[in-house]
């Protein structure tokens, strides 16, 4: 398969990028979207051209470090991570638009490489039990209902890509907030802190320049963990509940 | 771990505090918009029932309490509007050179640019009908301001015309069609935040959403229609002046 790539070229965040056209030829169906962005690096090398950066590690769908706005959606046409997205998704000859996520909050590093300490930096606000619960106690000593479980796991399956931020509209990170406030406030464990967690959270959020959620839902759609916009019907609840008083 | 300042720690006016307030005026906008068309579809009931119900709001002891509080409300969503939009545009300085919408719906996408025209057309809208300064029908159509009463207890009171100031100012077509292009514009905006002050206020989950997001939708048609029944049954002659001057 052929294809011509319009990709985002930055050398770094202080110097301007812009859109750079490239032609890839003979790619098979079954190549993965990255091995095909190799493919055009060991040509651009080859030509004594600098590769194009990106972000990569497990190649597996589940570490959450691969990125890449494809033809406007993030992740590509595909529910499922940049990595296990395969040409086969793409016609013969198509054009791709490959950019960087874009929000204030996630600075540009290096062409398509971007800077999600932001997230982690809202994980620190309080998206964690700080409860020191000693050694592990007998399963089921704590009944939690099925779905309370299932819902908490859905949540927890976020694996902190950005693609919510790259597709919102107004590059807000509610989606990624509410997974952690969602999955913390359904488990016991996350009880005793639910308060504090989602006023600290979201005003991290805040502070870290993501914009506010419009309900365009957007988010949902490019997550490649499909999690709901319910979770953030339950972060709205959480605070709600948090500004009004304690919940226990 | 997390300090208790540290879990305390929040602004003034976080986000999502700002959404409730958007969420929560919206509501009250939208049972204002409601009372509202249900009180004009009385122009149905002929000219004594409508010119009796303008009379009675006209005449409302808490009327202009009732006005400032509506305005405070408008003033309210809008203000809020004003600067989580700001934070919006800031969020994201620098745009993609290719964007897909994957699920949005154009209603949700537009909500600023709906809501600003309904801003222009409640402006024209209190000139027109409240003030009388613009397209206000005169004498020269056949129009009485005033009229007597006929209808006890009221017999002999006289009352502003409210029924044949509608009728005449709606059999201009401009006038007629500015209404319905508005509502177009109202139905819009309630399309998507008839049902996004649902998810705003935390009501939305699971099992509630299939519900919860129809109200959107079915509102704005239930406004839509209900607004536009009025200068279209002007326009087809099913209401008619009621009197000559």
């Amino acid at each position: 398969m052929h294809f011509t790539l319009k990709i985002w070229r930055q050398e770094n965040a202080d110097v301007a990028g812009g859109i750079q056209t490239y032609e890839v030829d003979d790619i098979s169906g079954d190549t993965s979207f990255l091995e095909m962005l190799d493919i055009l690096n060991d040509q651009l090398e080859s030509d004594g051209g600098l590769p194009v950066a990106f972000d990569h590690d497990c190649r597996e769908g589940i570490c959450g470090t691969c990125s890449l706005m494809i033809n406007g959606t993030p992740h590509g046409p595909e529910t499922t991570t940049t990595c296990q997205l395969h040409m086969r998704s793409f016609q013969d000859g198509d054009t791709i638009f490959i950019e960087p996520w874009r929000a204030a909050a996630f600075p540009v590093v290096r062409d398509l490489v971007v800077d999600r300490s932001a997230f982690d930096r809202i994980i620190r606000a309080g998206g964690f039990v700080s409860i020191d619960t000693g050694s592990a106690q007998d399963a089921n000593n704590t009944p939690i209902p099925k779905d309370d479980a299932d819902y908490a796991f859905d949540a927890a399956t976020c694996i902190g890509c950005g693609a919510c931020v790259a597709a919102c509209k107004n590059a807000s990170a509610m989606l990624f907030v509410s997974a952690k406030v969602s999955h913390l406030a359904h488990v016991p464990q996350g009880d005793a802190e639910r308060r504090g967690r989602v006023l600290s959270m979201v005003d991290t959020m805040d502070a870290e320049g993501f914009g506010s959620c419009t309900n365009y839902t957007d988010c949902e759609a490019a997550c490649p963990k499909a999690i709901s916009t319910d979770h953030i019907a339950v972060l709205n609840r959480e605070f709600i509940r948090a500004k009004i008083g304690r919940t226990t | 771990m997390v300090s208790q300042n540290q879990l305390f720690r929040t602004g003034p006016l976080a986000s999502v505090l700002a959404k409730i307030g958007v969420a929560i005026t919206g509501g009250g906008l939208i049972l204002f918009v409601l009372a509202h068309m249900f009180g004009n579809l009385q122009v149905f009931l002929g000219p004594d029932t409508f010119n009796l119900y303008a009379y009675k709001m006209q005449h409302m002891v808490l009327l202009w309490p009732a006005r400032i509080g509506l305005l405070a409300i408008f003033v309210a969503h809008m203000g809020l509007v004003f600067l989580l939009t700001r934070q919006n545009s800031v969020a994201r300085p620098v745009g993609y050179a290719s964007y897909e919408p994957i699920q949005s719906t154009v209603a949700s996408r537009y909500m600023l640019q709906t809501g600003v025209v309904i801003l222009l057309f409640v402006v024209y809208h209190l000139l027109h009908f409240t003030l009388h300064r613009v397209h206000y029908p005169d004498s020269t159509v056949g129009f009485a301001a005033q009229i007597e009463y006929q209808t006890p207890p009221y017999v002999g009171q006289q009352m502003h015309n409210a029924y044949d100031m509608v009728v005449y100012s709606f059999q201009q077509p401009v006038v007629a069609l500015v209404y319905v292009l508005a509502q177009l514009f109202l139905a819009a905006h309630l399309w998507h935040g008839g049902q996004s002050l649902f998810q705003t206020i935390g009501m939305k989950n699971e099992n509630r959403r299939a519900l919860l997001t129809r109200v959107g939708p079915l509102l704005a048609m239930v406004v839509l229609i209900g607004n536009c029944s009025i200068p279209i049954a002007v326009l087809l002659n099913i209401l008619q002046a009621s009197s000559t001057a």
